[in-house]
């Protein structure tokens, strides 16, 4: 089967599948699930950094969704869906947790948190030598507001006036969070590099 | 343009709208080249990051909750095919013939110890039954043959049953022609067959002792 058509195929069982559990069906829901349960737990994760928490907020956009699915009409992707439900479920949680996940405006930019100024250093390139793993690790360690942007842009793929519409922000606070955000990244992975290379 | 001028558009040359200064520039400063080639990486990389899968748990709560909540119906009742409401079956349609049948064995029971040669006076229709009677509506000449040989006082009951079973055969073989594949479609014609053998036999006073 090509990949067209195995995409095709998935389409009509998806299709299916949310018909079937309009009228409750048991098998459908699992269906659902089965179908989208990694890139809503690999994004609860991402915003969180905590298996414990994604989980729980994997299950709670599960259930909204499964709630609701009997006002889904097609109108747009089932994933996109979804996966706008899974974002607002893991903000209102790290809002109720205190987190900064609106990104604070330039104006009151906190110093600790921007990124260096770093036009002249001598260290090799980061390009060539940026690992999967090291570069999750790396957005673990960012603050809340970064890595909110940073996940929902560079690895979901919204744009910025989603963004600014999702988390209640301006385009422009948007683009220029998302900057710092990979700035930070960047100095974050260097020195996860001199630290590997200074560890016998 | 010096780097610091760079820096502050770096973000729009990252989205692909690069003026030619800051190209110009690119060419010329090795640092912020490599600046733009790691931020370039990191944005690359973003975009290729395995999923991880959630354990088992998840979905054992998830359908907890569901059930508890009353989401997820029994088979009977969403099961897709078969009892769709909105084609207004219901599970208690199918306890009307049994009881039915039940009702009718205990009839046929009483009057053919009354009158014992009464029912069973032809040779039995095909009990094997009835691919062929409930392949087009279900009721066809053999049932009339049945009601034909069916003791008058009795007939009325039979041709009640009969309707109904037909009727169930009918709409079984419609779900199960709509879902070639639905084990649970076919179950349901199945025993809408044994039930209509069932009737049969009643009627032909095989089952009674």
């Amino acid at each position: 089967m090509t990949g067209a058509n195995k995409k095709t195929g998935e389409k009509l069982a998806e299709a299916e599948a949310i018909e079937r559990a309009k009228q409750g069906n048991a098998e459908a829901f699992q269906a659902l699930y089965d179908l989208h349960k990694r890139r809503v737990y690999s994004l609860c994760l991402r915003m969180t950094s905590n298996s414990a928490e994604a989980e729980d907020l994997t299950q709670e956009a599960f259930l909204q969704l499964f709630r609701k699915i009997g006002t889904f009409r097609g109108e747009s992707a089932f994933s996109t869906w979804l996966h706008r439900m899974a974002v607002n479920v893991v903000l209102m949680h790290l809002r109720k947790k205190g987190l900064q996940v609106v990104p604070l405006e330039d104006t009151t930019e906190n110093e600790e948190e921007s990124p260096k100024k770093d036009f002249g250093a001598p260290d090799p390139a980061l390009s060539g030598s940026i690992d999967r793993i090291r570069l999750q690790k790396a957005i673990d360690g960012l603050p809340p507001g970064y890595r909110t942007i940073f996940v929902l842009h560079d690895v979901e793929g919204y744009e910025h006036n989603e963004i600014a519409d999702i988390v209640g922000c301006s385009i422009g606070n948007s683009k220029s969070q998302l900057h710092k955000a990979r700035m930070k990244l960047r100095e974050l992975l260097k020195t996860s590099r001199a630290e590997k290379a200074i560890r016998p | 343009m010096t780097c610091t001028e760079f820096q502050q558009v770096l973000p729009d040359l990252l989205e692909g709208q690069a003026g030619g200064e800051s190209t110009a520039h690119l060419q010329s400063c090795h640092a912020c080249a490599e600046l733009v080639a790691d931020l370039r990486a990191i944005c690359d990389e973003a975009q290729h990051l395995p999923l991880a899968e959630p354990s088992d748990r998840v979905w054992a709560n998830i359908q907890r909750t569901l059930e508890a909540e009353g989401l997820v119906r029994t088979p009977m009742q969403a099961g897709g095919i078969l009892f769709q409401p909105s084609r207004q079956w219901s599970p208690f349609k199918w306890l009307a013939p049994i009881s039915a049948v039940l009702a009718l064995a205990a009839g046929v029971f009483v009057y053919s110890n009354r009158r014992p040669t009464q029912v069973a006076v032809n040779p039995p229709v095909s009990a094997s039954l009835p691919q062929s009677q409930a392949g087009n509506s279900g009721a066809d000449l053999d049932d009339e043959q049945l009601l034909a040989q069916v003791a008058p006082p009795m007939r009325a009951a039979y041709a009640d049953n009969l309707k109904s079973v037909n009727s169930f055969i009918r709409d079984a073989q419609q779900d199960l022609e709509q879902n070639p594949d639905d084990e649970e479609a076919r179950h349901f014609l199945m025993d809408a067959y044994e039930q209509k053998e069932t009737l049969y036999d009643l009627a032909m006073n095989r089952s009674v002792p």
